[in-house]
């Protein structure tokens, strides 16, 4: 065996080959430190332990995209804190380009500590599966109690009030529209990782990591949800920052309706209820080179939204309308939805926070 | 193997040369490999931050060196083959040796690599993005030249010269510590005063010619 590996210096024993194969991943590295093997505390002191900083792992949920568990911050007061799970592969090329982009955009956002996006609080490693090349890294989140879904499900009748529907919109177009000003599209925006404080903060989760997560999710049983999904997305054509919008404007209806607009159970019956309600669009307006085709589905003259929502006002009505828009380049931008004239009464009522 | 355990990095006086001769590596493997320079500058300022975690003693520079440059182009989506890092280091640290077989050493010099880039990125928890100054600093110069007499920027190698004072900044440890609009300024500065060139009307101004870009900047920033 040749004995050096690092560059220069020889007189350091560098055992690359004895990399010890336990899940004790700070170990793992250091057991194939390239000069003097150091103390092991000079690399724990500056990067803890999962279980040295974590208390109590308790699985919370399965998602599509991996596993949540709850956990007490051992060094902030036992604060309450969700971790994810993101399990990545790693190849003869070392970690994906895509992933360190990727989780390197979530720090940088993190500087912005935006009120409407969910604290990301630290990035752990846990453990290195060797026989697969794979990695655990944890994504150590704010740990808020209730989501939207929740929310709502518990709301009793007759639903919430038009100026709390209007504070939860402005909140979460402009969390959208942070997301969208550092080029970040959250493609799977639902009432489900929407998450919403005691004190009716509206914090947005689940965001900016779908192509990290993106080759698990292949890979899991569990059913995504297809009712938030915009048309764009349904026909398989390109899509953009406005899918989003097209979701806003789904849990916009919900929020009045406390429930789903389109609930859809597959691919093809999510767009015939879309077409059902909004009407059919324009052929011109038809994505090219889709599978479905325009002729597909049957013609619709879509419903009134005041027929849906009884007690929607004229402006609302009139963002629902710009929001749920099939073409992608038609349909309004966060920023321009944020100016829109239904939130014209919103400064006047501060948000309490 | 006995020209690889030349010791000399150890044997150098002040670590300030070590870390000066390793971004130097650094530097002349990503000119070697036409790296992008914001992907160069990136694996500078990693493989500073790395040492302002760790201790100096306990770790190869150059192989962290060499590291920080494969992660820099992860970063930048300016992809370098690790093949060609190895390579490429190899010859700048020992030039007068033959290249690397494709043997055990070539290979455990790239597992080394890429066991390495975990360590990095777990040392420097994962904050990867970094604003340089390499765009402010064109932006700034732009601003400048149209101040000046157009025969005094032909004559000046004024471009070349910021250009070549940003590279040597990242040699040392110091360019983690101002913000990247400062640095530009400063450089720009520091470029006019080597060459005894003076802003016109300077002298009359109520703001310095360097002032008003940062009050330019913050007030466009704010009002953004």
């Amino acid at each position: 065996m040749a004995e050096p590996v690092s560059f220069t210096s020889s007189n350091c024993r560098n055992n690359v080959n004895e990399r010890p194969s336990s899940c004790d991943s700070n170990r793992n590295i250091e057991g194939t430190s390239y000069a003097n093997p150091s103390p092991i505390n000079l690399v724990t002191n500056s990067l803890q332990d999962i279980s040295r900083k974590y208390d109590g792992l308790n699985f919370i949920a399965t998602g599509a995209y991996g596993t949540v568990y709850k956990a007490r911050d051992l060094l902030n007061d036992g604060q309450t804190v969700a971790l994810k799970k993101v399990r990545i592969p790693l190849s003869e090329e070392g970690v994906p380009m895509n992933t360190i982009r990727e989780i390197g955009l979530l720090k940088q956002l993190e500087s912005f500590e935006h009120p409407n996006i969910v604290r990301l609080l630290d990035i752990c490693h846990g453990c290195y599966h060797r026989p697969q090349g794979q990695l655990d890294i944890f994504l150590v989140f704010e740990h808020v109690e209730q989501d939207l879904a929740n929310y709502l499900e518990q709301c009793p009748s007759p639903g919430l009030g038009p100026d709390i529907i209007r504070e939860i919109m402005h909140q979460l177009l402009s969390g959208v529209d942070f997301l969208h000003s550092n080029r970040i599209i959250h493609r799977d925006l639902k009432p489900q990782n929407i998450l919403i404080t005691r004190n009716r903060q509206v914090k947005l989760a689940d965001f900016g990591l779908s192509r990290v997560y993106g080759h698990q999710i292949l890979l899991t049983p569990v059913v995504v949800t297809l009712w938030y999904r915009a048309p764009e997305v349904l026909l398989q054509a390109s899509y953009a920052m406005s899918v989003d919008l097209w979701s806003c404007g789904c849990i916009f209806a919900e929020l009045f309706t406390r429930k789903p607009l389109f609930p859809g159970k597959s691919d093809p019956d999510q767009l015939g209820k879309i077409i059902d309600i909004i009407g059919t669009p324009d052929e011109t307006e038809w994505p090219s080179d889709v599978s479905l085709s325009w002729t597909s589905f049957r013609h619709s003259r879509g419903v009134p939204f005041e027929n849906l929502i009884h007690d929607i006002s004229p402006e609302g009505k009139d963002l629902l309308h710009k929001l749920l828009t099939f073409s992608p380049t038609q349909r309004i931008s966060a920023t321009n939805a944020l100016a829109h004239p239904y939130f014209k009464e919103c400064e006047l009522c501060p948000l309490n926070r | 193997m006995a020209s690889l355990s030349s010791n000399w990095v150890r044997n150098d006086s002040s670590p300030r040369v070590v870390d000066f001769k390793a971004v130097r590596c650094i530097f002349e493997s990503g000119i070697k490999l036409e790296a992008k320079p914001q992907a160069v500058a990136m694996a500078a300022t990693l493989y500073h931050r790395f040492f302002e975690e760790c201790n100096p003693e306990d770790y190869d520079h150059y192989l962290i060196a060499a590291t920080c440059l494969y992660l820099a182009g992860k970063v930048e989506e300016n992809h370098l083959k690790i093949r060609d890092i190895v390579n490429v280091f190899h010859k700048a640290i020992h030039p007068k040796l033959e290249p690397l077989d494709l043997a055990e050493e070539y290979w455990l010099l790239r597992d080394s690599i890429v066991q390495c880039e975990l360590l990095l990125l777990r040392v420097l928890k994962f904050q990867v993005s970094v604003d340089h100054p390499h765009r402010y600093l064109l932006h700034y110069l732009k601003s400048v030249q149209d101040w000046m007499a157009p025969d005094i920027i032909a004559k000046l190698p004024l471009f070349r010269t910021c250009w070549s004072l940003l590279c040597d900044f990242y040699h040392l440890p110091s360019c983690l510590c101002y913000k990247p609009q400062h640095v530009a300024v400063a450089i720009i500065y520091l470029a006019l005063e080597c060459y005894g060139v003076t802003v016109p009307y300077n002298s009359d101004a109520v703001l310095q010619w360097h002032e008003v870009n940062i009050y330019v900047f913050y007030h466009n920033f704010i009002s953004m």
